[in-house]
């Protein structure tokens, strides 16, 4: 398929779409987890516990869409979108040469992707002109502003017990 | 995960319930535009260095100019990561992309080099013991050395560690393979791989011990230019520990962390006009595997561990071409660039490179090339036997770089600092921010060195190569070729032009650093000038013995 604009998808291609989000992003932190296991730990920890929420996440959603639309068809991936919705990503291209991750920089890491998924949900939500999608946007918003919300909280005790 | 999971909780029973529509005003911007706001991004999907510099948290807010996804692929010819413009190699001659991507490019051009590595070792055992009359000293000393300063490192980056001989067997040990590339599962890595698995020290991630290796080296440099001896001992030592730590440790552990000639080339790297670097930014935020670091069935894991998604310096990328092959987007590219076009030093072992590297191009300028003789005998321990003169030489050298140039460069950007009181930066920050101007004035300086090397010493170069065992051959006809330096007297003043070339490029590219530290232009400036006061200063010093 041709990539398309996300403003050219239905709310069951939304749907699709955010399914395979957060499965995608379930595969690249669990590869983060399994990179950093050996020199920072507590970051490999985190990463993993995200991997894993994230796929809960995708199982969810999945079962959303199951009572919406039935058993799927078919798949859109992040590949057939032209834009990037949340895409967990490092933040520097030496972190394995040198001892520079940890907690905090795995959390911020985090977080910024979170940030920007519920950042783009929202404007998504004002921008929408059908009801249905509208409403689905608002929805994938809120599930990425408890990810946001967790994350914060984590870091705050961070900062607390530093 | 409290709020996360009632966050799940919501989505199901709103999902059920049908909602409530909270969305307010009409759409101002395209979808693709919220994204790259909501990323805070360049449009080529790479940080700006100052978005790089702030972190990730701070990066979280930063507002972006939005622009179209399907714009982001970069062309032929486009703005690269300091906005400055690149033109993508590979899509220019695609040929050099078939090229690299061949499984056996990076074989096929390390055996020749292997080869001759071997045979210099020969030569040291069995060939003329006094170094001019030696085809190792002359080739690798003076041949290699002018090729790597002046063109290998400013043009082609790490070019040299794509050829380079030492690493082979580790590389064998661990792969087991020579062209092959055997898909698997170590670790987070996806290939088999064998020998050493362990990672390395955590305490040890750093260039300290390159720092150390390269000034021990260079210590010694007046033995290792006149015994074939002494090189062929370093040498040997540097691969046996390549292949040790390949034994050990995972992937290129050496390179990384102890090879002294990788310290002079991850940082003069930096000024490469040469870049390997993804082409979309959007493409590796999307890519799964991240197989440039974690390797795949078609390449090997990055040996260097270099995560090339967000590369942003050719510091640490040994241009192996492996990442390349395993880019399954196939995103990956050569790019030709302005010359020092990375200007972040990030951490303070690559400061302290910095003032290394420059000590020492001065060290060796005098040394080597001086008029002063008792400099030469202070040096030479094994010729004058004089141990407490060379301890006090190398006392002075070792002083010279770990404390004394520091404490000029940290007076002066405590200096700027004060100046530029209106916008308060750490000092960590400048310390570590301008010492990149050593890095262009320190190649230049190297290259200054280096020129009347070779123009001086060349004709031994023609009569080795005639007879490189010192045995009387005559291969070529040269090995009576006099002693011949070339251009003699006007050799200082080539130096003079290429030391101002260099301290042209430090002021620009410090200046440049400056602006992306401060918000103002004019605390920028004021923070600068000292620095640029001091780099004047050692300029002129390098002057005085260059042309005195
Ligand atoms: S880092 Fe050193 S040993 Fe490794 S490839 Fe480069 S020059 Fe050779
Ligand atoms: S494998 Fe290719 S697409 Fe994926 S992160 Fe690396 S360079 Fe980007
Ligand atoms: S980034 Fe690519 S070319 Fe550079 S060292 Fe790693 S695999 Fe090799």
């Amino acid at each position: 398929m041709p990539q398309q604009s996300f403003s050219e998808l239905t709310a069951e291609e939304v749907l699709l779409l955010a399914i395979d989000v957060e499965r995608s992003n379930g595969i690249r932190l669990r590869t983060f987890s399994e990179l950093f296991v050996d020199y920072a730990p507590d970051a490999a920890k985190l990463f993993a516990e995200m991997a894993d929420e994230e796929d809960e996440h995708g199982r969810l959603l999945e079962a959303t869409y199951k009572r919406r639309f039935g058993e799927a068809q078919r798949t859109v991936t992040e590949d057939d979108v032209q834009e990037v919705i949340e895409a967990h990503d490092l933040d520097d291209g030496e972190h394995l040469v040198f001892d520079d991750m940890n907690l905090r920089r795995a959390l911020q890491i985090i977080l910024k992707a979170e940030h920007q998924a519920e950042a783009f949900y929202r404007q998504a939500t004002r921008a929408a002109s059908d009801p249905e999608l509208e409403e689905l946007f608002r929805q994938l918003a809120e599930f990425e502003d408890g990810h946001v919300q967790w994350i914060e909280t984590r870091l705050e005790t961070l900062r607390e017990s530093a | 995960m409290s709020d996360a999971k009632e966050t799940q909780k919501d989505l199901q029973s709103a999902d059920r319930d049908g909602g409530n529509s909270q969305g307010a005003g009409p759409p101002t911007m395209s979808v693709a535009e919220m994204l790259a706001a909501a990323r805070g991004e360049k449009a080529d999907g790479q940080q700006s260095p100052k978005a790089a510099q702030s972190g990730p948290a701070e990066s979280v807010a930063t507002p972006a100019l939005p622009k179209p996804v399907a714009d982001r692929a970069a062309p032929a010819a486009a703005a690269g990561a300091q906005g400055t413009w690149r033109i993508n190699l590979f899509e220019t001659v695609p040929l050099l992309k078939r090229i690299m991507k061949l499984r056996s490019f990076q074989f096929l051009v390390v055996l020749p080099n292997v080869l001759v590595f071997y045979l210099f070792f020969a030569v040291a055992l069995f060939g003329n013991p006094m170094g001019n009359q030696n085809l190792m000293i002359m080739i690798v000393w003076i041949l290699w050395w002018f090729v790597l300063i002046v063109f290998l490192v400013p043009f082609g980056s790490r070019v040299w560690c794509t050829v380079c001989p030492l690493p082979f067997f580790g590389d064998w040990i661990q792969r087991r393979e020579l062209v092959r590339v055997r898909p698997g599962k170590t670790g987070a890595l996806k290939n088999e791989f064998h020998g050493g698995t362990r990672p390395w020290p955590k305490k040890l991630r750093n260039i300290w011990m390159q720092n150390i290796g390269f000034l021990a080296m260079a210590l010694f440099s007046a033995l290792l230019v006149t015994r074939p001896m002494a090189s062929l001992f370093v040498f040997a030592l540097m691969v046996a520990a390549a292949t040790i730590f390949a034994m050990i440790w995972r992937l290129r552990a050496f390179c990384n962390y102890l090879c002294p000639i990788s310290g002079f080339l991850s940082l003069y790297a930096m000024t490469a006009t040469l870049e390997l670097r993804h082409v979309d930014g959007d493409v590796c935020l999307k890519c799964k595997d991240k197989s440039c670091l974690t390797g795949s069935e078609n390449g090997w894991a990055c040996p260097w561990g270099v995560y090339v998604g967000k590369l942003d310096r050719n510091n640490y990328c040994g241009l192996c071409m492996e990442c390349v092959k395993s880019c399954p987007s196939d995103n990956i590219s050569l790019f030709l660039r302005p010359f020092g076009t990375d200007i972040h030093l990030k951490h303070y072992d690559e400061a302290w490179k910095a003032f290394i590297m420059l000590v020492l191009a001065m060290v060796y300028s005098i040394t080597l090339l001086g008029p002063y003789g008792w400099v030469k005998d202070l040096a030479n321990v094994t010729w004058t036997g004089n141990v407490v003169g060379f301890l006090l030489y190398s006392l002075c050298i070792i002083l010279a770089c770990l404390v004394v140039l520091p404490i000029f460069h940290l007076i002066a950007i405590s200096a700027g600092r004060a100046l530029a009181w209106k916008e308060k930066l750490s000092r960590k920050k400048l310390f570590i921010g301008y010492a990149y101007t050593l890095v262009p004035l320190g190649l230049f300086a190297w290259i200054a060195f280096s020129f009347p090397l070779l123009l001086v010493n060349g004709s031994y170069i023609l009569q080795v190569v005639s007879d490189p065992f010192g045995w009387g051959w005559d291969l070529f006809g040269t090995a009576e070729v006099p002693w011949t330096p070339i251009l003699p007297d006007i050799v200082p003043y080539i130096q003079t032009v290429i030391m101002m070339i260099g301290l042209l490029y430090a002021i620009v590219k410090g200046y440049e650093v400056a602006r992306s530290l401060y918000q103002e232009r004019q605390s920028a400036l004021w923070s600068f000038a000292p620095t640029t006061v001091y780099l004047c200063i050692l300029t002129s010093v390098f002057l005085v013995f260059f042309t005195g």
